[in-house]
């Protein structure tokens, strides 16, 4: 960095004696910068899509978003899992499932994306649609 | 006013410190900067808050534009020539925040959370250098790696190339070098990782800015004893050398893109 910013020193044959002002900071006067909207938002996008959380712990929670519609009334026959907890008399969890693909696709939905007590019962649940409703429904993908 | 991300997608590895020694360097020389804190834990509030530090807590701040930011920094700056911004993750303000300390400030420093976030993404993205602060270790080294990944999925999706530089620090003092440390320096290179030439090294001084809430142009904060410092002359020495190599990479960044 330049202890001779007016060139004074060298024009004296650079006899004076160094003195160390610290760096040279005239390159960096502030100035006013615009963002590129485009790759900020670009890069925002990146975030999300690399599943980088978006809320920092201590941030408050936003509203919860709107309830989702409940899953179509089932019609035709039920098919019911249950189970129960080893020393404890009542059903802790019941699903009903019917032969409507888009049910079946609803709780699997919710099982996977929102973590729902009967995540752990998703393999048993399909099983029984297959063995009840036969093959899977083709678009069908967990 | 370029724009200075100091980021280790791991915590403990030196990035407040780092922000704080090179901030230090650049009040010293006369010059103005904003630190940009997104670490939810806000030492650097803290820090500022206990020496009489300008704070702006962007949550409790609104602004609807960079002038309105603007404003906000020069009212509460007054004589001050550092300025925390503390802001929070989805933060849509951060980029009017950047834009408004641009114009008031030589340097943005920013010091994320560590942790790969969206607010890193959006302020690297906007970033004139990054600098990645890690300790000789071997658990760091893998979060180097993982912090230069987050880097280049940055740069393929803002499209452009965010320069990176990874810069040692806590390293032993002594002339004599660990075997983790040089392993990792050996494992850097060859693996073509770009390494600052510069390290800050683990001296008690480092450690007193927080314990005084001091820059290192402040210490000792008095003559009593209680406020002597070990290391200051090796701590002035590594900041100096930080603050020299990180202008000189912006200059050359700079000229190459005139």
């Amino acid at each position: 960095m330049s202890n001779d910013p007016f060139g004074f020193d060298e024009l004296a044959g650079g006899t004076a004696p160094k003195v160390d002002t610290g760096p040279d900071l005239s390159r960096f006067a502030p100035k006013a910068k615009t963002i590129d909207v485009e790759k900020a938002a670009a890069a925002k996008a990146a975030g999300e899509a690399h599943g980088f959380h978006s809320r920092s712990p201590r941030q408050p929670r936003e509203p919860a978003p709107p309830a989702r519609p409940e899953p179509p009334k089932a019609k035709g026959k039920r098919l019911v899992i249950g189970r129960r907890r080893r020393g404890e008399g009542g059903d802790i969890g019941q699903l009903s499932l019917t032969g409507d693909p888009e049910v079946l696709k609803e709780f699997v939905r919710r099982a996977t994306f929102e973590r729902a007590t009967y995540v752990g019962f998703l393999g048993q649940m399909l099983e029984l649609w297959e063995r009840e409703h036969g093959k899977l429904p083709d678009d069908f993908e967990i | 006013m370029p724009t200075v991300v100091v980021a280790n997608t791991k915590g403990g590895s030196g990035k407040t410190t780092t922000a704080l020694v090179f901030a230090g360097e650049i009040v010293a020389a006369g010059g103005k900067v904003v630190i940009l804190e997104g670490d939810p834990n806000r030492p650097m509030a803290r820090w500022a808050t206990r020496r009489g530090t300008p704070v702006i807590e962007a949550n409790k701040t609104k602004v609807g534009s960079a002038a309105d930011a603007e404003g906000e920094i020069r009212t509460i700056a007054g004589e001050s020539r550092i300025v925390v911004i503390t802001t929070d993750n989805d933060d849509e303000a951060v980029f009017d925040w950047i834009e408004g300390a641009s114009a008031w400030s030589h340097f943005i420093v920013a010091d994320p959370e560590g942790s790969p976030n969206q607010w890193l993404n959006s302020v690297a993205s906007q970033a004139d250098l990054v600098l990645i602060p890690f300790a000789p270790t071997t658990l760091d080294a893998n979060q180097v790696a993982r912090t230069i990944q987050v880097i280049r999925h940055i740069e393929k999706m803002a499209r452009k190339t965010v320069l990176h530089r990874i810069l040692v620090t806590k390293a032993s003092p002594g002339a004599v070098v660990t075997r983790d440390e040089r392993e990792i320096r050996e494992n850097l290179a060859k693996n073509g990782l770009p390494l600052m030439t510069t390290t800050l090294h683990d001296r008690p001084a480092f450690r007193a800015l927080f314990k005084f809430d001091a820059l290192l142009s402040d210490l000792p904060v008095s003559q009593a004893p209680e406020h002597q410092v070990n290391g200051l002359a090796g701590a002035r020495a590594d900041a100096k050398a930080l603050s020299e190599e990180i202008l000189t990479l912006l200059t050359q960044a700079q000229e190459q893109a005139a």
